[in-house]
């Protein structure tokens, strides 16, 4: 098999052109992110709402305007922990958080992650269009926004050059049909047929930083990579790279519970179903007792609202559920009662694996 | 710049913008629900004004900004200050 290339983002070079997605909360953390990061690949610490299950939060802090600020405040430390970790787990390699657009300390914990030495910082779950501010101080971070069209690109470049002189240094561009967890458009727009698929927004995207941006942004695919024949597709239409998520959730280094693995490890393709996440976007996950809850009933959190993102149509509306304490409770390995987000591919393994044969099998190449 | 002039130039961007027709473009419609604009269209909206008008809508103000109305009398009051 022929060698992979390797990937280049920003100042920062992977030996692979594999890229760990960010899977939240607790799911890619710093052991997962670290492994990935010593087999050659870069590792992505999810950084969304890691403080909830933190020695730095008390959920029965009784003053509820102190017990948010000191959940803001555990997010921001229990980062600075996992990335503390991951470094002493991967000296040399590359690690970088994914930071939702849509949680309200985003800045903060992009702020922190340049702060505390993250390589990259790839922003998803809407458009970052103030990124480059919170990372002024800190050049050497690559930042690599996730997006679903060549028009979501274009409009990022176009603020991004007005406001901040710079460009992002690589593009996450992922596919809404087959992506895990919450995907960049509306399902009556992504399962229209005439909905462009990854070959072409790869395709479309490519282009234009060869045409308008020097063809200096490497294009990273993601949603539905699965074996290294994805791989070979990707970077034929010149991608540079891919993100990978779900199957990274089967590997032994991966931070979630045990029993989260072997969730997935038993689900099965037709178990992969679309959900409505109350930040106002769809999500895919997998189908369990949860989710059929939910579709009869608003499921809020126990102890009070943290009010943790921008929009939430729990806090708003009494709509949905508690995204925060479900992903937090799936990590836990609370199946039955929490969020399993999960890419298309689901049920297509049936045993754990080591982070290092995974990359080993994708590359066709062990690394030296 | 009059009142009347911005209405006329914002028309004319938000017609090229969200591809409407000029007549389309009355004062009190509003891009989501009449105009069909989709959350990219309002964000792209936002820097053509921004643009054309050389001023700086910050996020906050541009949720606000549901309407040729509104985007009028915000140019206005920044144009006055």
């Amino acid at each position: 098999m022929k060698r992979l290339p390797s990937l280049q983002i920003g100042q920062h070079t992977a030996p692979c052109p594999i890229i760990q997605g960010g899977m939240g909360i607790r799911i890619s953390g710093a052991n997962l992110a670290a492994a990935v990061a010593n087999a050659g690949g870069m590792g992505i610490i999810s950084a969304v709402g890691l403080g909830f299950s933190s020695p730095y939060f008390d959920s029965t802090t009784p003053n509820k305007a102190e017990r948010r600020n000191q959940f803001f405040e555990a997010n921001r430390l229990a980062l600075i922990d996992a990335l503390k970790q991951a470094r002493a787990l991967s000296p040399s390699g590359i690690i970088g958080i994914n930071s939702m657009v849509a949680a309200r300390d985003h800045a903060t914990l992009v702020r922190t992650a340049a702060e505390y030495g993250a390589n990259l910082i790839i922003c998803g779950a809407g458009l970052p269009l103030d990124l480059p501010a919170h990372t002024a101080d800190y050049p050497k971070v690559a930042l690599v926004p996730i997006v679903s069209s060549v028009r979501a690109a274009r409009l990022i470049c176009r603020k991004w050059e007005r406001q901040f002189g710079r460009r992002p240094d690589g593009f996450v561009v992922e596919d809404p049909r087959t992506a895990g967890g919450h995907l960049g458009a509306k399902a009556e727009e992504f399962q229209d047929p005439a909905y462009n698929d990854l070959e072409q927004v790869v395709a479309g995207l490519v282009r234009y930083v060869q045409d308008d941006l020097d063809g200096s942004i490497p294009v990273i695919a993601a949603g539905g990579i699965w074996e290294r024949a994805d791989i070979d597709r990707m970077l034929a239409l010149g991608a540079s790279g891919v993100q990978i998520g779900t199957r990274f959730i089967t590997t032994h280094e991966c931070d979630a519970d045990l029993r989260y693995k072997e969730f997935h490890l038993q689900s099965q393709p037709e178990d992969v179903v679309l959900v409505q996440s109350p930040v106002g976007m769809p999500g895919r996950a997998l189908r369990n007792s949860f989710l059929e809850r939910t579709a009869t009933q608003a499921i809020g959190p126990t102890g009070g609202c943290l009010n943790c993102l921008q929009v939430c149509k729990f806090r708003d509306r009494q709509e949905t559920f508690c995204i925060l304490q479900a992903l937090d409770r799936a990590a836990h390995g609370d199946i039955e009662n929490g969020l399993v987000f999960s890419g298309s591919n689901a049920g297509r393994i049936r045993h754990l694996v080591h982070v290092v044969d995974l990359m080993t099998e994708l590359t066709g190449a062990e690394l030296n | 710049m009059s009142q009347e002039d911005i209405l006329k130039k914002v028309q004319k961007i938000v017609s090229e913008q969200l591809s409407v027709d000029e007549s389309e473009v009355k004062p009190e419609a509003s891009f989501a629900n009449d105009l069909g604009a989709d959350s990219l269209d309002t964000v792209e909206l936002v820097m053509a004004l921004e643009e054309e008008f050389d001023i700086e809508i910050p996020d906050e103000a541009a949720e606000d900004i549901a309407t040729v109305q509104a985007a009028v009398d915000y140019i206005n009051q920044k144009a006055a200050a």
